[in-house]
C-alpha cells in the first residue's frame, strides 16, 4: 500500500514536471501579447544632399574629386516579413510590391506598411527588392517611374548628376538586382530580426545606404568613392547609362580617352569584388548591380543576407 | 511506534522525490537527445583534392570566354587551413532565443551560423594537374558539411613543418603555366598570384555552399577547384603582343597589375572557384 501511493505520488510528480517543463514553450506567444510594427524605407543624409555628406561622425566624399547629387532614387519593394526564428513560419507580412522614390522624401522615412497584431515575441526580418511588373503599386514615386522601372525589368533606378573640374556629367542608372533578404541583424541594437511591444508600435526600417553604389570594394565597409570610372563611359552626351557602364571592363579600367584608369596612386585602378562576382559579371554594370544588393540594410546599418533572385 | 510513522512517512517522500529527480532527469535527456545527434563522434578524414570542371571533367584544355584555347601545364595553391562546418543551430540555441525578448546577437552576415566540424589547418601546396593530391588530414567531429572556408596563403607568412612542402610556387601563392591559342596565335604563358596577407576578404573565401558532404570515418571528401575560372576571363591578346619573336616558346609573364593578372585574382577569391564534393 504504501508502496503504490509512494508510486502514485511520484508518477504525479512526473506530470508535473513535464507539464511544467513544456507550458513556457506552449505559453510564450500568448502570454507576451502583441503589437504594431511599421514598416519603413530611407536613406539618410546621402539621398538629400549627395556626396559629400555627412553620417554620424563620417564624411563620404569621393577620393577622385567629383561631387554628386541625387534627383531620383526609386526602389521596388516586394513582400515584408516577420517569421519565427526557428521555424521560419511566416508570423507576418505585406505583400508589396511598391515602388518608392527616396530622394522625393529626401531620404526621410517614408511609410510603406503596417503589421498590426504581431505576436510580441522575437520574429526575424525579411524583405525583397523585385523586378517592377504589371502588379507594381506606387508609393513616393509616380506613374512615369513606375512604367520606367516595369519597362525595363529594373529594381533599383538612380538618377542625378556629378561635377568635377567645371565639368558636369548626369546619369540615368537602372539595375535588374532583385533579392531576397533573410536573417536581418537588427542596426539599432545588434539583436538578430524585431521584438515587438505588446500594445505599442515599434518601427523596422530599411535602409539605402546610398554609399554602396560608388564604393570601390564589394563585401566590406568603408571603402573609396569612386566616379571616374563612370564617367569615363559618359560619351559625347555626358549622360551615363547602366548599358554603357557595361562596356567598362573591370579587369581593364579604362578612361574616356582609352588609357588605362590610374588611381591616386598612379597604378593603374583596380574594383575589387572579392570573389562575388560571378564569372561573366566582371563589368562595371556587373560590380555596381551587387553594390545595389548590398546596399539595403535594417533599422539603420543591420546586415542582412541577400540572395539573388533570378 | 510514532517514530516508525514518521519514518514511513519520510520514505515515501524520499520515493517520490527521488522518482521526480528521475523524471527531470529524463526530460532533460530527451530535450538534450537532439544537441547529442549533432555533436559527432571524433574523426580524422582524409581529404582528396582535384582540379575538375562542375561535370567533373579533370582540368586540362578548355575555350574561355574570349575564344582562347588553353592548356594547363602547371596550376598549383598554397591552401590552408580549410574549415568544414554545418550550418544547422545548436537547438538548445534557438530554443532559448525564441523565449527571450533580446534575442541573439548576430555578428555579421557574412559568418552564416554553424560550427565547425573538422579543419584542415595546416597550409599545404596543392598540384592541382596531380589526380593523388590531397588537401590533408582533416580532424573533428562527424556529420554533414554545408559550407565550406578555404584561406589561401602566401609564401612567408607561415612556418611550414617540412620547409620543402612549397615547391613550384617560385615565391608565389598560385602559380599558372600553360599555353593559349586562338586564330592561329599561340601564347606560351606562365605567372604567379599573391593575394596580399592584409587582404582578408580577399584570401578567406567564406560561406562556400556545400551539398551535404558527410564528414565520417568511412568517407572521402575532396576538394575540387574550377581550375577553368582562374583563366576564364584572361584575354591573352595583350599577352601575345610580348611574345619574343627570337624564342616564341618562351613563356610570356602574366604580370601583377595586367587585365590577365586581374581576371585570374578576381577568379582565385570567388566561390565559385571551390567546391566540397563526395569523392
Amino acid at each position: 500500500m504504501r508502496t503504490r501511493d509512494t508510486l502514485r505520488g511520484g508518477l504525479l510528480g512526473l506530470g508535473l514536471g513535464l507539464m511544467a517543463a513544456l507550458l513556457p514553450a506552449c505559453d510564450t506567444d500568448e502570454a507576451a501579447g502583441a503589437g504594431t510594427v511599421r514598416v519603413l524605407a530611407g536613406g539618410g543624409a546621402a539621398i538629400a544632399e549627395g556626396f559629400p555628406s555627412q553620417e554620424g561622425s563620417v564624411t563620404h566624399a569621393f577620393v577622385d574629386g567629383w561631387t554628386l547629387t541625387f534627383s531620383r532614387y526609386l526602389l521596388v519593394i516586394g513582400t515584408v516579413q516577420l517569421s519565427d526564428p526557428d521555424g521560419g513560419d511566416v508570423d507576418a507580412q505585406w505583400t508589396g510590391p511598391t515602388v518608392v522614390d527616396l530622394a522625393a522624401g529626401r531620404g526621410a522615412d517614408q511609410l510603406i506598411a503596417t503589421l498590426d497584431e504581431v505576436s510580441a515575441t522575437r520574429h526575424d526580418v525579411g524583405f525583397e527588392l523585385v523586378r517592377a511588373d504589371a502588379a507594381t503599386q506606387v508609393a513616393s514615386a509616380d506613374a512615369d517611374d513606375l512604367a520606367l522601372l516595369r519597362d525595363n525589368g529594373w529594381s533599383f533606378y538612380v538618377e542625378g548628376a556629378a561635377t568635377k573640374a567645371g565639368r558636369t556629367v548626369t546619369f540615368g542608372l537602372g539595375f535588374d538586382a532583385a533579392a531576397r533578404y533573410s536573417a536581418c541583424t537588427n542596426g539599432v541594437d545588434g539583436t538578430r530580426g524585431i521584438a515587438p511591444v505588446n500594445q505599442s508600435v515599434v518601427d523596422a526600417y530599411l535602409y539605402s545606404h546610398a554609399v554602396h553604389l560608388f564604393w570601390d570594394t564589394l563585401g566590406e565597409t568603408d571603402q573609396n568613392l569612386r566616379f571616374d570610372a563612370l564617367a569615363a563611359v559618359a560619351g559625347d552626351d555626358d549622360h551615363i547609362t547602366a548599358e554603357e557602364l557595361a562596356g567598362q571592363d573591370l579587369n581593364d579600367l579604362r578612361d574616356a580617352d582609352g588609357q588605362p584608369l590610374l588611381g591616386e596612386d598612379g597604378a593603374p585602378l583596380f574594383y575589387r569584388d572579392n570573389g562575388l562576382l560571378g564569372r561573366s559579371d566582371q563589368t562595371l554594370q556587373g560590380f555596381i548591380t551587387e553594390a545595389v544588393r548590398q546596399s539595403i540594410h535594417f533599422n539603420g546599418v543591420g546586415l542582412c543576407r541577400a540572395a539573388r533572385i533570378e | 511506534m510514532a517514530w516508525r510513522g514518521a519514518w514511513i512517512a519520510e520514505a515515501r517522500r524520499r520515493g517520490a522525490l527521488a522518482l521526480m529527480l528521475l523524471a527531470t532527469t529524463l526530460l532533460v535527456l530527451s530535450l538534450s537527445a537532439g544537441c547529442a545527434d549533432t555533436l559527432g563522434r571524433p574523426v580524422t578524414v582524409t581529404v582528396a583534392a582535384r582540379a575538375a570542371d562542375a561535370q567533373g571533367r579533370p582540368a586540362g584544355t578548355f575555350t574561355n570566354r574570349l575564344g582562347w584555347r588553353v592548356s594547363f601545364r602547371e596550376a598549383r595553391a598554397l591552401v590552408g587551413p580549410v574549415y568544414f562546418t554545418e550550418t544547422a543551430e545548436a537547438s538548445a540555441l534557438a530554443w532559448l532565443r525564441h523565449l527571450s525578448p533580446i534575442g541573439v546577437a548576430q555578428a555579421h552576415v557574412a559568418v552564416a551560423q554553424g560550427r565547425v566540424l573538422a579543419e584542415v589547418l595546416e597550409p599545404r601546396v596543392l598540384d592541382l594537374l596531380d589526380p593523388a593530391a590531397e588537401l590533408g588530414e582533416a580532424r573533428g567531429v562527424s556529420g554533414t558539411c554545408r559550407l565550406l572556408e578555404v584561406h589561401l596563403r602566401a609564401p612567408g607568412t607561415f612556418t611550414p613543418s617540412n620547409p620543402e612542402a612549397l615547391p613550384g610556387l617560385n615565391g608565389h601563392g598560385l602559380w599558372v603555366a600553360g599555353t593559349a591559342e586562338r586564330e592561329g596565335v599561340r601564347v606560351a604563358f606562365e605567372g604567379g598570384l599573391t593575394l596580399p596577407q592584409e587582404a582578408a576578404e580577399l584570401r578567406e573565401i567564406t560561406n562556400i555552399p556545400v551539398d551535404a558532404v558527410p564528414i565520417d570515418d568511412d568517407t572521402r571528401p575532396a576538394l575540387r577547384v574550377d581550375l577553368e575560372n582562374w583563366l576564364w576571363n584572361v584575354d591573352f591578346a595583350p599577352l601575345a603582343a610580348a611574345i619574343d619573336p627570337e624564342d616564341p616558346t618562351r613563356p610570356v609573364i602574366i604580370e601583377p597589375g595586367t587585365p590577365a593578372h586581374n581576371a585570374w585574382l578576381r577568379a582565385a577569391s570567388a566561390r565559385e572557384t571551390w567546391h566540397l564534393e563526395r569523392q
